[in-house]
C-alpha cells in the first residue's frame, strides 16, 4: 500500500490537487480504511457546514437600511461629504473671486470707463448670481466687501509715494 | 455601456467616481453572499446584518482604494471578514463577563441569554441528533481561532479556493493550508463519528 493521503485529503476534497495527486489520493484511499474514513468523515464536515443557512432576511428593508446609515455617516462625518460636495463648491468660488475681480480691476470695470458705476455693480451682482453658490456665501453677501473691490480696482491709480 | 452588464471590478471603479447607481449595483449582487459570510463568522443575525452593511459602507468608503490588481471579489471579503472578526474582538469582552456571571449563578454557558441562539437549519428531516451533531458542529467552529474559522468558512461554504483565502486574510497559501487541516482535523476530533 502507499503512504498515507491524511495531509492532501482536505486539499483533495477542495479539488485543488492535480488530476495525478489526486487520482493518487483516491486509490490509496480505496485500499487504506484508515484513510477513507477520515475522508468520509471531512466530506461529511465540509457538507454539513455548507449546509446551514442563515436566518431569511428582507432584501428591500436591508438595502432601506443601509442607504440610511450610509447617509447618517456622511452626516456624522463631514469630511466624506466635503469630498464629494466642497470640492466643486471651493472650485466655483475661487473662479467666482477671480472672475469679480479681474473684472472689476479692469478698467473702466468699476465705473470709471465707458461703464457707469450702477450698471457696473449690476453685472457684478448678475455674475455673482449665475455662479449661483456664491449667494449663498454671507461673506459676498456683504455688501461693504463688494464696496472694497472699488477700492481694489482703484488701487493702480492711487498716486505712488513720494509721486506727485 | 449598461451598468448592468459591467464586472464587479468596473462598477467598483464607478463607485469611486461617486456612482451611486454602481454601488446600489454592487450591493445587490453581493448582499447575499455578504450576509452569509457574516452569519457564519458571527451566528447571529443582527451581528451579521450590521457587520455586511458596514462592510458595504466601507466598500463606498475606499473604492478609490480599489486597485483593480485582486478581484473585487477577493478585495470585498478581505472588507467583510475584518469586519466580522473586529466585531468578534470587540464583543468578546462583554461576553466574557456576562459567561463569568452566569458561572457564578450556577448557570451553565449554555442558558446564558446572550448565548447565541442554535442556528435554524433547513432539512426537513432534521432529527434531534442531527441538530446535535450541527449544534456541536457549530460550537466548536466558535472555538476555533479566528483565522481558522475564517478559512474553514471561506473553503468550505463558499468553496474559495486556498489562494483566494490567503489574499482575503493576507496570509501565505502555506499558512491557510496549515489552518485548513488543523482547523478540520480538529473539528473532525470534536464530532467526528458521533452521530
Ligand atoms: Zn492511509
Amino acid at each position: 500500500m502507499t503512504r498515507h493521503v491524511d495531509e492532501r485529503l482536505i486539499p483533495y476534497l477542495g479539488g485543488e490537487l492535480a488530476p495525478d495527486e489526486a487520482r493518487e489520493v483516491q486509490g490509496h484511499a480505496a485500499e487504506c480504511p484508515a484513510c477513507r474514513k477520515t475522508l468520509a468523515e471531512l466530506e461529511r464536515l465540509a457538507a454539513d457546514l455548507a449546509r446551514t443557512v442563515p436566518p431569511p432576511i428582507h432584501w428591500g428593508a436591508y438595502r432601506a437600511e443601509l442607504r440610511d446609515k450610509l447617509e447618517r455617516r456622511g452626516q456624522a462625518r463631514p469630511g466624506l461629504l466635503h469630498r464629494w460636495i466642497w470640492p466643486p463648491v471651493s472650485v466655483a468660488l475661487a473662479a467666482g473671486l477671480v472672475a469679480v475681480l479681474l473684472y472689476a480691476s479692469l478698467p473702466g470695470g468699476n465705473g470709471r470707463g465707458p461703464i457707469p458705476g450702477d450698471q457696473a455693480a449690476i453685472e457684478n451682482s448678475i455674475l455673482a448670481s449665475r455662479l449661483d453658490l456664491i449667494s449663498r456665501l454671507e461673506l459676498v453677501q456683504r455688501l461693504d466687501l463688494l464696496e472694497d473691490l472699488d477700492v481694489i480696482g482703484g488701487l493702480d491709480r492711487l498716486p505712488l509715494r513720494g509721486e506727485g | 455601456m449598461d451598468s448592468l452588464d459591467l464586472s464587479d471590478e468596473a462598477l467598483c471603479r464607478r463607485v469611486a467616481g461617486q456612482g451611486a447607481r454602481a454601488f446600489d449595483l454592487l450591493v445587490e449582487r453581493y448582499q447575499e453572499r455578504a450576509y452569509r459570510i457574516a452569519w457564519s463568522i458571527l451566528r447571529n443575525q443582527e451581528d451579521a446584518k450590521d457587520c455586511s452593511q458596514e462592510a458595504f459602507i466601507r466598500l463606498h468608503e475606499s473604492a478609490r482604494t480599489f486597485a483593480g490588481q485582486a478581484k473585487f471579489s477577493t478585495w470585498f471579503y478581505r472588507i467583510l471578514v475584518n469586519c466580522c472578526l473586529d466585531h468578534r474582538r470587540r464583543g468578546r469582552g462583554w461576553r466574557r463577563l456576562l459567561a463569568w456571571r452566569d458561572r457564578d449563578g450556577g448557570e451553565t454557558a449554555d442558558s446564558d441569554p446572550v448565548e447565541r441562539e442554535p442556528a435554524p437549519f433547513v432539512d426537513p428531516g432534521d432529527t434531534l441528533d442531527e441538530d446535535r451533531r450541527m449544534s456541536r458542529l457549530w460550537k466548536a467552529v466558535e472555538e476555533l481561532s479566528p483565522q481558522q474559522r475564517a478559512a474553514v468558512l471561506l473553503s468550505c461554504r463558499e468553496g474559495l479556493p486556498t489562494k483566494e483565502i490567503a489574499e482575503v486574510l493576507s496570509l501565505s497559501e502555506a499558512t491557510v493550508r496549515v489552518h485548513l487541516h488543523r482547523a478540520l482535523i480538529r473539528l473532525r476530533r470534536r464530532i467526528g463519528s458521533q452521530p
